[in-house]
C-alpha cells in the first residue's frame, strides 16, 4: 500500500529539547547540548508510523518570530514558505510562561499547530502543576506531554499527529490588539489584498502585524509589490515604536490572563542550579574556577591518554617493522611501511586524546556550564569589543572550528558575528592537538600537559587580541549587549556524551583513512623521486620543496622537513604530524617517532615550541576556509582570514624562537 | 534569587557547614601554600632544595596544582565569610567547594591510573620507579574530607520543593 506523507516541523524556544525529541522520533544523532543555540540549520529525518510516512524537520530555536538572528530567520521562513502539515511547538514545561510568547506568534501564522510539553519530569519534580485540558481549551490547540530524554510520550505524539492530519480544517485563536491597532491592521490588510500577485503563503493579517511592528525582513519581502508605497504610507503615519510596544504588551496581557488558569507553579525556590551559579558566576571566583577546570581537562586529555597512545604506538611500530621486512619489492615495503603506516599511524596514535577531548567537551556542553562560561567572560569580552556569546563558538572550537563557526549564527549582530567568525580559527581544534602532544610529549616530558594548556591559552589570547584589533580598525562599532538565558545545570547523560565522543572521534579516524592517507602517499612519492635519490633526502622533490620555502621559515627555527610538513598541513593540520611520520620514517622502524625527533639536531625544545605556536595559528584548514566563505559570503573576508592568520603565526613564532634564543635557550 | 520564608528564624542553622568549611578551607590553603613554595623553591633554588614537611605530606613541586588547592580553599573560606554575615546562601560555597575538590581528586586519580598502566602493563622504562605512592598529593588525600561530607550530606543540599530551604 502506498504510504501517506505527513510533513511536520519542530519549532520552539531554544534549549527546550527539540533536537532531543527529533532524535527520539527519527533515530538520528543530531547534536544536542544544554545551552541555547545548538541547532543553527534545519535538519530533516523520516519515520514510518502506521500507514504514514512522516517527515520531521528540526528547526533552530527562536524566542519569537521577529527574526533578529540568522537562525531565527531560517526557522520562520521554513514555517511560512514550506507550509508543513503540522507545526509542533515544543515547550519547556518547567518554563511554560516564557514559551507562550512564541505560541501567540505562531498562531498568527495560521498553520495547524500542536503543542508538545517537554521536560515534564523537571516540572513534576519541582512540584509545578499543569492542567492539560484547560490548556488545550484556552489555546485551542492539542497538547501532548513528553520527556524526550527518556523517549516518553513519543507514540502518543505520533498518534496525535496522524489524528490532526485527518482533521483538515482548523481554527486557531488569535489575539486582539485593541480597536486602534485592529483598525490599522485591517487598513493594511485591505491595501495588501489588492495586489493579486502577492505571495499567498503569507497570511495577510500576519504581514500587516509584522509591518506595524517594523519588521524589516517582511518589509523587504513585499517591496516589489505595486501596493508597497501605499502600505508604507500607513505605517509612516503612525508612531511605529509605540505600536510595536503596544502589540507586545497585548501579547503579554493575553499570556497573563491564560497562564494562571492552566498552571500553578511551585514557589520560586533556591535550586541547586542557583547554588552552583552563586559560586561559578561569582565576580572574583568565576574566572579562576573556569581556568582551573580547563587546565584539569587538558591535563586529563594528555596524561590519561598516554598509556593508550603508547599501546597504539607499539602496535603501529611493530606492524610497520613487520611490513617493511616482509613486503617485496623494496619500494612497496617503503610505501606501506614508511609512508602509509608511518604517516597514518602517526595520526592514529592520537585517537585516545581525541576521544577524551570530545568526551570532556560534551560534558561541558551537556552540563550547562558552557553558557556560564560565556556569562563570566562577558564583561572582559565587552571591554575587548566582543560579544559574550562569542565565547561559546570559541569554546566549541576546541573540538572543530567548522561547527564552531556555524554556531556563530546565533549571534544577532552582524558585526559581532563577523568578528567571531574571523577569530574562531585561532582557537585550537582537535586536529592540532596531535601536533602538541607529539612535540610537547617529546621535548617537555612531564611538563607536557602544561605546555599543551599554554597553547590553548595562546590561541584564545590571540583570538581576543585580534578581536580588539578588528574592532579598532576594519569592523568598527560596539558589541551588542549580552542577553542569554542560562539553562539549569544538568548531569549530562552518559549516553549522549559517549555518542558525541564516538561520532567525533570516528570522524577523526575516517579522516585519517581518507584525506590524510592521500596526503601521506603524495608526500611519500615526492620523498622517493626523482628516481634513484635516497628516500626523504634533500635531493628528493620534498627536499627541493622544503628548501624553496625554508628561507621564509628559517627565522622561526624550522628546517626543510618541518617546512614541508607545514605546507601539507594546509590541507588538514593532522598532516603535519603525518608527514613527520613519513619523513622521519626512513630506515629502522622499531624506534618510536618521538625518539627520532629527539635524535634530530634540527629540532630543539625551543623550535618545537615555535612550531606548535605556528601550526596553531598559521592558517585555517581547507574545511574551515570553506565554511568561512560560506558563512561570511565574501571572498574578501575569507582571504583576509587566511593572510591575517599566516602573518600572526609568523610573528608569534618569530617572537617565541628569537626571544627564546636571546634568553639563552 | 527569591527565598520564600517569613522570617530569618526559619532559615536553618549554618553552623555545621561553616565549621566544616573553616577546617577544610584552611587545610587546602595551608597545603596549597606549601606546595606553591615548594614549586617556586624548585625554580629559584634548584631541584635539591627541600621545603620542610613537603616530603611527609607528599607535596609535589607543582605550581599550577598549588593554585588549584588555593582556589578550592578560597571557595570554602568565601562561603564562611558569607555565612558568618548571616547570608544563608553561603552554603552554596561549601557545596561547590566539595564538588570542585572531588572533580580535581578524580582527575588526579585518573592520571595516576594512567601512570599505573604505564608502569605495570606497558612496563615503560620511564616508570620503573613508579609506586602507588608516587602520585599521592594533597589534591587527592585532602579530598577525603569533602568526600565524607558529600556522602553524609547528599540530601542536605537538595532544597525542599515547597519552601526552597535546605534540610540542614
Ligand atoms: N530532564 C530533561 N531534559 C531534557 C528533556 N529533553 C531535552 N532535555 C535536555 O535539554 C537540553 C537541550 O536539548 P536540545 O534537544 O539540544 O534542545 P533544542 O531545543 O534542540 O535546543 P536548540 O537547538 O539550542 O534550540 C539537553 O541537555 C537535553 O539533554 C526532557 O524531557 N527532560
Ligand atoms: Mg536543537
Amino acid at each position: 500500500m502506498e504510504k501517506r506523507e505527513i510533513k511536520i516541523a519542530l519549532t520552539g524556544n531554544p534549549n527546550v529539547g527539540k533536537t532531543t525529541l527529533f532524535n527520539a522520533l527519527t533515530g538520528s544523532r543530531q547534536h544536542v547540548g544544554n545551552w541555547p543555540g545548538v541547532t543553527v540549520e534545519k535538519k530533516s529525518g523520516r519515520i514510518s508510523y502506521k500507514e504514514y510516512d512522516i517527515e520531521v524537520i528540526d528547526l533552530p530555536g527562536t524566542y519569537s518570530l521577529t527574526a533578529y538572528s540568522m537562525d531565527e530567520i531560517v526557522a520562520r521562513d521554513f514555517i511560512i514558505e514550506e507550509k508543513p502539515d503540522l507545526v509542533i511547538q515544543v515547550v519547556d514545561a518547567s518554563n511554560l510562561e516564557r514559551n507562550l510568547y512564541l505560541t501567540t506568534q505562531l498562531m498568527e501564522l495560521g498553520s495547524q499547530m500542536l503543542i508538545v510539553l517537554n521536560m515534564c519530569d523537571i516540572a513534576e519534580e519541582r512540584g509545578d502543576r499543569i492542567y492539560i485540558d484547560k490548556m488545550q481549551e484556552l489555546l485551542a490547540t492539542p497538547v501532548i506531554t513528553t520527556v524526550a530524554t527518556q523517549k516518553k510520550g513519543i507514540c502518543d505524539l505520533l498518534d496525535k499527529v496522524i489524528e490532526q492530519k485527518q482533521i483538515e480544517q482548523h481554527h486557531g485563536h488569535e489575539i486582539g490588539y485593541g480597536n486602534e491597532i485592529e483598525e490599522k491592521i485591517l487598513e493594511i490588510e485591505k491595501v495588501l489584498s489588492e495586489d493579486e500577485t502577492r505571495d499567498k503563503r503569507y497570511p495577510l493579517r500576519w504581514v500587516s502585524i509584522r509591518l506595524l511592528e517594523g519588521d524589516s525582513n517582511v518589509r523587504q519581502k513585499i517591496s516589489d509589490s505595486p501596493v508597497y508605497e501605499r502600505a508604507m504610507a500607513i505605517i509612516d503615519s503612525i508612531d511605529q515604536e509605540e505600536y510595536e510596544a503596544e502589540i507586545a504588551d497585548k501579547r503579554y496581557l493575553a499570556i497573563n490572563t491564560v497562564f494562571p488558569q492552566m498552571c500553578t507553579r511551585a514557589n520560586d525556590t533556591l535550586t541547586k542550579s542557583d547554588m552552583i551559579d552563586r559560586v561559578l558566576t561569582n565576580k572574583y571566583l568565576g574566572i579562576p574556577i573556569f581556568l582551573a577546570l580547563m587546565w584539569g581537562a587538558f591535563e586529563l586529555t594528555f596524561a590519561f591518554a598516554t598509556p593508550f597512545m603508547d599501546m597504539i604506538d607499539i602496535a603501529a611500530t611493530w606492524f610497520a617493522d613487520y611490513v617493511s621486512s616482509s613486503l617485496h619489492p623494496d619500494w612497496l615495503a617503503s610505501l606501506v611501511g614508511d609512508g602509509i603506516i608511518g604517516g597514518v599511524g602517526a595520526v592514529l596514535v592520537f585517537v585516545p586524546n581525541i576521544f577524551i577531548l570530545f568526551f570532556l567537551l560534551s560534558l561541558l556542553e551537556g552540563s550547562g556550564y558552557l553558557a556560564r562560561a560565556a556569562f563570566i567572560m562577558d564583561k572582559l569580552m565587552y571591554k575587548i569589543g566582543m560579544h559574550g556569546k562569542s565565547f561559546i563558538p570559541m569554546l566549541m572550537g576546541f573540538g572543530c572550528n567548522v561547527p564552531a563557526i556555524m554556531a556563530a549564527r546565533s549571534i544577532e549582530d552582524d558585526k559581532d558575528r563577523l568578528i567571531t567568525i574571523l577569530i574562531v580559527p585561532f582557537v585550537s581544534c582537535g586536529a592540532r592537538l596531535p601536533i602538541y602532544v607529539l612535540f610537547a610529549g617529546t621535548f617537555f616530558g612531564r611538563q607536557a600537559g602544561t605546555v599543551i594548556f599554554a597553547m590553548y591559552i595562546l590561541g584564545i589570547l590571540i583570538a581576543i587580541i585580534s578581536a580588539k584589533l578588528l574592532r579598532g580598525t576594519v569592523v568598527k562599532g560596539k558589541p551588542a549587549p549580552f542577553i542569554m538565558e542560562l539553562p539549569p545545570y544538568r548531569v549530562p547523560t552518559f549516553k549522549t556524551s559517549v555518542i558525541h565522543m564516538w561520532d567525533n572521534g570516528f570522524m577523526y579516524i575516517k579522516k585519517a583513512g581518507s584525506i590524510i592517507l592521500v596526503g601521506v602517499v603524495v608526500i611519500w612519492i615526492m620523498a622517493s623521486f626523482p628516481w634513484g635519490v635516497e628516500y626523504g633526502s634533500e635531493a628528493s622533490y620534498v627536499g627541493s620543496l622544503g628548501h624553496a620555502v625554508e628561507p621564509l621559515l628559517k627565522p622561526l627555527g624550522f628546517d626543510w622537513k618541518i617546512s614541508v610538513a607545514l605546507i601539507f598541513g594546509l590541507v588538514a593540520k593532522e598532516i603535519v604530524v603525518a608527514s613527520m611520520g613519513v619523513l622521519y620514517g626512513a630506515g629502522d622502524n622499531s624506534e618510536a617517532l618521538s625518539e627520532r625527533l629527539l635524535a634530530d639536531p634540527g629540532i630543539t625544545a625551543l623550535s618545537s615550541l615555535s612550531l606548535m605556536a605556528f601550526s596553531l595559528l598559521y592558517m585555517p584548514c581547507v574545511a574551515t576556509v570553506g565554511v568561512i566563505k560560506k558563512e561570511t559570503g565574501s571572498w574578501k573576508w575569507t582571504m583576509f582570514a587566511i593572510i591575517y592568520g599566516v602573518l600572526v603565526a609568523w610573528i608569534t613564532a618569530f617572537i617565541i624562537y628569537q626571544g627564546g634564543r636571546l634568553l639563552g635557550y | 534569587m527569591v527565598i520564600k520564608g517569613d522570617s530569618v528564624n526559619e532559615m536553618p542553622d549554618t553552623r555545621i557547614p561553616m565549621i566544616f568549611s573553616i577546617i577544610t578551607g584552611t587545610l587546602y590553603i595551608f597545603l596549597g601554600l606549601l606546595q606553591l613554595s615548594s614549586g617556586i623553591g624548585r625554580i629559584l633554588l634548584g631541584p635539591d632544595v627541600q621545603i620542610p614537611l613537603t616530603n611527609i605530606l607528599f607535596i609535589p613541586a607543582d605550581i599550577i596544582g598549588a593554585f588549584v588547592l588555593l582556589l578550592i580553599g578560597t571557595v570554602f573560606i568565601y562561603g564562611v565569610m558569607e555565612m558568618r554575615n548571616g547570608i544563608y546562601e553561603g552554603v552554596s560555597y561549601a557545596y561547590v567547594g566539595i564538588l570542585i575538590a572531588l572533580i580535581f581528586a578524580s582527575i588526579y586519580i585518573l592520571v595516576s591510573t594512567g601512570n599505573m598502566l604505564e608502569a605495570y602493563l606497558l612496563k615503560n622504562e620511564d616508570f620503573v620507579d613508579w609506586t602507588l605512592l608516587s602520585d599521592m598529593r594533597p589534591g587527592i588525600y585532602l579530598a577525603a574530607l569533602p568526600l565524607i561530607a558529600f556522602i553524609k550530606w547528599k540530601d542536605m543540599f537538595d532544597p525542599t520543593p515547597e519552601t526552597g530551604v535546605l534540610k540542614l
